[in-house]
């Protein structure tokens, strides 16, 4: 039996030799993950979304991934880290991700604490359903935290029982079957499994812009999706969703790049995922593999929604996007300050969204189809409604 | 040498020694799994942080570079931190940081680390309270002796 344990970086490499090396990978070979380019055939399928910081290869086959995230990541950037366990499951191999299950906003150079916060109760929710779909282990460890709410050093005694159990499954899942992991670590780790069902059971909200779409429905128009996201959507929250509504903009409608099917010209359902950020590849990349999830496990198209990312950096749809920003950040004036009046922000929100907002160009972003959400969403997503054009890759 | 593999060397010395606790370390590719990664702040608000602070009988801060000659900036600023906080500052600090309990009161020692002392010893600009950690030819002494009995005798010096 052939046993590498990949690292991807120095510090995996050091836990790895220090606490994994033990009985049965004592003889594993311990390398360094390799670049998507330099990587054997193995390794490609996972490396083409992202890197995992423990690959285990058992004979030519992955047998275990593990992802640590010391940051255990809140808010809108709970999924920051699950494209990669979502691929790893979707791929057929178990996967294991380490990170503190709630943590204290703070910045370790300020005196006072700050209340815990939860990591997404749906990450939790998500991994145990995606073993299910996937007939794999999915699994999520406590990183405990220490005195000041953050991650604690692995090799405190804080820390050291759970880095241990964490050893102790990765190398059990080592030489058992993929398939079989699933009922194995509910055997075996059943603390673990009880761990993740009690912070998959937290009340969460935040669900707002993923959801059903009945078919048919004009893809190349703005209006279905005005129409299908909540009531007031871009009125109320954050002012920066005003920027998702100018570049959505109410009357364009979008070409069509591709040669996908055109499935919404047809009765049925899609499933859909409204990025209203911009351009940034993390936290996007996981929802866009949350919702892949979803539409994977209901049979259903994916369509992604992500206004303020443009496929022609100098077409003239961005170029009038960012003409508007620097217009209002200028004078107050304009598309953007137009738009806010419509959705019906106060003449005080405005102010102090106007006094905030940067008019850097990427607040309106250029679509790169060779980056990490460019990859995924290639893999993924049936329909991507850019500012400017709707992208329907082949499938 | 690297300054990283002076850096992880250092770090694995300091962690097979039980005469020494690993408070901090500032680990190359930024994945702070083995310790914390503590910072200081001196009254100016400024930012220092050293790559290693280690309590064996003192309280040692170091940095590492891959040259001495690298280092000679990291000796000004390990002394500036200790003369601009102060030596309780300092430990409250880091012990604050790190979640210690105890409230000795450890000398500070400072140190830094390189893998190449292409200075042959020392410069004009070498801080006389600033020992040197030569990792070109450290490592025996340190397998022999361990790290902590090693830095305990850069203090008699």
């Amino acid at each position: 039996m052939a046993l590498t344990i990949y690292c991807d970086e120095l510090s995996d490499e050091l836990l790895a030799r220090q606490y994994l090396c033990r009985d049965g990978l004592s003889a594993a070979t311990v390398e360094r993950l390799p670049s998507l380019a330099t990587a054997p055939e193995v390794l490609k399928p996972l490396l083409r979304w992202e890197r995992h910081d423990w690959v285990i290869v058992r004979d030519g086959v992955i047998v275990c991934t593990v992802e640590f995230s010391r940051h255990g990541y809140t808010g809108d950037n709970g999924f920051q880290r699950f494209a990669r366990l979502f691929r790893s499951a979707s791929l057929g191999t178990p996967t294991i991700y380490f990170t503190p299950f709630s943590r204290t906003r703070l910045n370790e150079l300020d005196e006072g604490l700050q209340a815990p916060r939860n990591v997404a109760p749906e990450l939790f929710q998500t991994l145990l359903r995606m073993g299910e779909t996937y007939n794999v282990a999915c699994v999520g460890m406590n990183w405990p935290t220490t005195h000041d709410g953050t991650a604690a050093p692995l090799t405190s005694p804080a820390a050291l029982p759970q880095l241990h159990q964490l050893c102790d499954l990765v190398r059990a899942l080592a030489v058992t079957a993929p398939g079989a992991s699933l009922d194995f670590v509910a055997d075996n780790f059943p603390d673990v499994v009880t761990a993740m069902r009690t912070q998959a059971a937290i009340p969460f909200t935040g669900t707002a812009t993923r959801g059903l779409l009945s078919l048919p429905v004009e893809m190349t128009e703005s209006r279905w999706i005005w129409d299908w996201l909540p009531d007031g959507y871009f009125g109320h929250g954050k002012a920066d969703k005003v920027l998702a509504a100018v570049a959505l903009a109410l009357e364009r409608e979008r070409p069509v790049v591709g040669e996908g099917d055109p499935f919404w010209e047809r009765e049925g359902q899609a499933w859909v995922l409204f990025l209203g950020y911009q351009w940034r590849p993390d936290p996007a990349s996981g929802l866009v593999a949350l919702a892949a999830e979803t539409a994977d496990r209901m049979g259903l198209p994916l369509v992604v929604v992500w206004p303020r990312v443009f496929r022609d950096r100098n077409g003239a749809d961005r170029r009038s996007a960012l003409l508007a920003l620097n217009e209002f950040q200028a004078s107050g004036t304009g598309a953007v300050y137009d738009e806010a009046v419509r959705l019906g922000l106060s003449g005080d929100a405005i102010a102090r969204f106007r006094d905030r907002v940067s008019t850097n160009d990427n607040q309106f972003g250029t679509y790169a189809a060779n980056s990490k959400p460019g990859r995924i969403l290639a893999d993924v997503a049936a329909a991507v409604v850019l500012g400017d054009v709707i992208l329907a890759p082949p499938t | 040498m690297t300054e990283e593999e002076v850096s992880v060397a250092l770090f694995m010395a300091a962690s097979r020694d039980d005469e020494i606790e690993v408070l901090s370390w500032q680990s190359i590719d930024g994945k702070n799994y083995f310790a914390f990664d503590i910072k200081l702040r001196l009254p100016t608000n400024e930012r220092m942080e050293p790559d290693l602070i280690l309590k064996s009988g003192s309280l040692w801060l170091i940095e590492v570079k891959g040259l001495h000659s690298e280092a000679i900036d990291d000796e000004q600023k390990l002394v500036r931190l200790v003369r601009e906080l102060g030596e309780t500052q300092v430990v409250e600090q880091v012990y604050r940081r790190a979640g210690k309990l105890e409230r000795d009161a450890p000398d500070i020692a400072l140190a830094v680390a390189f893998g190449e002392d292409d200075l042959r010893g020392s410069s004009q600009r070498c801080e006389a309270s600033v020992s040197h950690i030569n990792w070109s030819i450290a490592p025996a002494e340190v397998e022999r002796a361990g790290l902590a009995r090693y830095l305990d005798a850069l203090t008699q010096v």
